[in-house]
């Protein structure tokens, strides 16, 4: 059943178009760090 | 029937084995005779310390830790416990691993709470000598035992607990913040400025903003009150005199002032705030007039005015003034330990505005092979980030396989540091460029994926040669 899900769960990711999207907009620009002193 | 053990009985036996007088035996630990005579003969007999019994255990050619089931009873004499005895025993025993003679000798000393006092000492020692791993069962001893949840021993021991657990893995590491937070305030000041400039700088890694905030601006408040606190009693050297004891600080207190204004502006820069953390960075960027600098202060202020400088670049890339870009690279090769958070906004500028950075990358190439292996967590978090936009600027170049083999490599990374919020970025960006990955970068990325998914991985047997596949 586990591998049932998991296989369907890949077929869909591949399939939906999701991923057609540009990855590079959809990376969340507040989770990246730049700067300089932190932990100096 | 074997005969009975004793501490001194083994002594004396191993004594005879080795065919050794008591002159012998003083010549080899550098014990005088007539005092190994009082030690092992007397009635009754001296007590052995610890260190004379490691230096007998050297000269009879044992290991170290000999005899140390057996000496619980120099420790204790008529129900009453030795300190001077039992703390160094303790701290010798967690130092060379002897878990057994520890269980056995805490769980007697915890048959009186006011003992839980011997027990941070000893967490203490073993701190004070770099020993952080093997302080922590201490210290969670005195967390468990000790009644008063604001006595400073109770308070100490969580924040060297706080301390002693920071490491590279994101998610203990929030755990550690979440479990030590409510006693900060608590600490005594010095403590409390370490502790707040602790806690900023994890909460930077985990990307919780608000309360890098929160900490920085409690770091702020509090440096400037120990400031006052300070030049007054510069002032009037006698009505300080009356105060508690001195106690150090880990750095200068400019330290600690100039970061509760650096950790606040990131923080802001970091949310978008872009005018606001600029304000926060011309706060910093002079401290020069701060009353109470000797030479390491002179040298922490100068460090701030070049983070300024360098911050300052950085948000006048995010705010697209990209001409500025030949200073930040003159900037960087001039202070090569900025390079890295250096080349991170470069590169996202570069991603963002559409520009090539080829030579930027080609002039930095030997100090980005220098990147790997960072153990310090903010420099391995701000080389997760370099990895991510060096995989993106690849890939949007159209160069497959670099920017693939950046993906995963990144995608190790947020592995290794259970960073899942960058794990999953990583793992969207490979799915998105699929049709690009070798068979090779196929493997590699679903090896990563499995690791310690499951623990028989025959149970994903179905997937077949590899994903993509399906």
């Amino acid at each position: 059943m586990k591998g049932i899900l998991l296989s369907l769960a890949l077929v869909l990711g591949l399939s939906s178009g999701i991923w057609s999207a540009s990855p590079i907009a959809a990376a969340k620009d507040n989770i990246i760090q730049y700067d300089h002193g932190v932990g100096g | 029937m074997g005969r009975q053990r004793s501490l001194r009985s083994e002594i004396e036996h191993h004594l005879k084995e080795h065919d050794y007088t008591l002159s012998k035996l003083g010549e080899l630990t550098g014990i005088n005779p007539g005092h190994l005579n009082e030690l092992l003969n007397g009635d009754p007999p001296r007590v052995i310390t610890i260190g004379q019994l490691d230096a007998m255990a050297a000269a009879l050619g044992q290991a170290p830790g000999w005899l140390y089931e057996l000496y619980e009873e120099e420790c204790f004499s008529e129900g009453k416990v030795s300190r001077s005895r039992v703390v160094p025993f303790l701290v010798r025993c967690a130092e060379i691993g002897r878990h057994d003679c520890m269980e056995q000798v805490v769980s007697k000393l915890l048959e009186n709470p006011k003992n839980v006092s011997i027990l941070f000492s000893v967490a203490e020692h073993l701190f004070e000598r770099g020993k952080q791993k093997e302080s922590v069962p201490f210290y969670q001893l005195v967390i468990e035992n000790e009644k008063d949840s604001h006595a400073e021993r109770f308070v100490m021991s969580q924040y060297r607990l706080f301390r002693a657990l920071q490491g590279t893995d994101a998610e203990k590491n929030w755990e550690a913040v979440i479990r030590f937070d409510p006693y900060r305030k608590w600490l005594p000041e010095n403590h409390q400025l370490d502790a707040l400039l602790q806690l900023a700088n994890v909460c930077y890694t985990l990307r919780r903003w608000e309360l890098v905030e929160k900490y920085a601006d409690e770091l702020r408040e509090l440096a400037h009150v120990v400031y006052e606190d300070e030049i007054c009693k510069r002032k009037n050297p006698k009505s300080g005199q009356t105060q508690k004891t001195e106690r150090p600080l880990e750095r200068h207190l400019v330290v600690y002032y100039g970061q509760g204004y650096l950790l606040k502006g990131v923080a802001l820069k970091n949310q978008g705030k872009y005018e606001e953390a600029k304000r926060y960075v011309d706060a910093y960027a002079d401290l020069s007039w701060f009353e109470i600098l000797d030479e390491t202060g002179q040298a922490e202020v100068q460090k701030f005015r070049l983070w300024a400088t360098a911050n300052s670049y950085t948000l006048d890339m995010l705010t697209g003034k990209t001409d500025i870009l030949p200073d930040y690279i003159r900037f960087l090769a001039d202070h090569p330990n900025e390079v890295l958070p250096g080349l991170v906004t470069i590169l996202k500028s570069a991603n963002e505005y559409g520009f090539s950075v080829d030579h930027v990358l080609q002039q930095f190439g030997e100090r980005i092979s220098r990147f790997e292996g960072q153990q310090n967590v903010v420099r391995l978090s701000h080389h997760i980030q370099f990895r991510y936009q060096l995989a993106v600027y690849l890939l949007k170049k159209g160069k497959w396989k670099e920017g693939l083999e950046e993906t995963v490599r990144c995608l190790v990374l947020s592995d290794t540091m259970m960073d899942y919020d960058n794990f999953k970025r990583c793992s969207a960006l490979f799915w998105a460029h699929l049709q690009h990955a070798s068979d090779q970068q196929k493997r590699t990325y679903q090896t990563v994926m499995m690791k310690g998914a499951v623990k028989d991985e025959r149970d994903f047997a179905f997937i077949g040669s590899g994903i993509g596949i399906v």
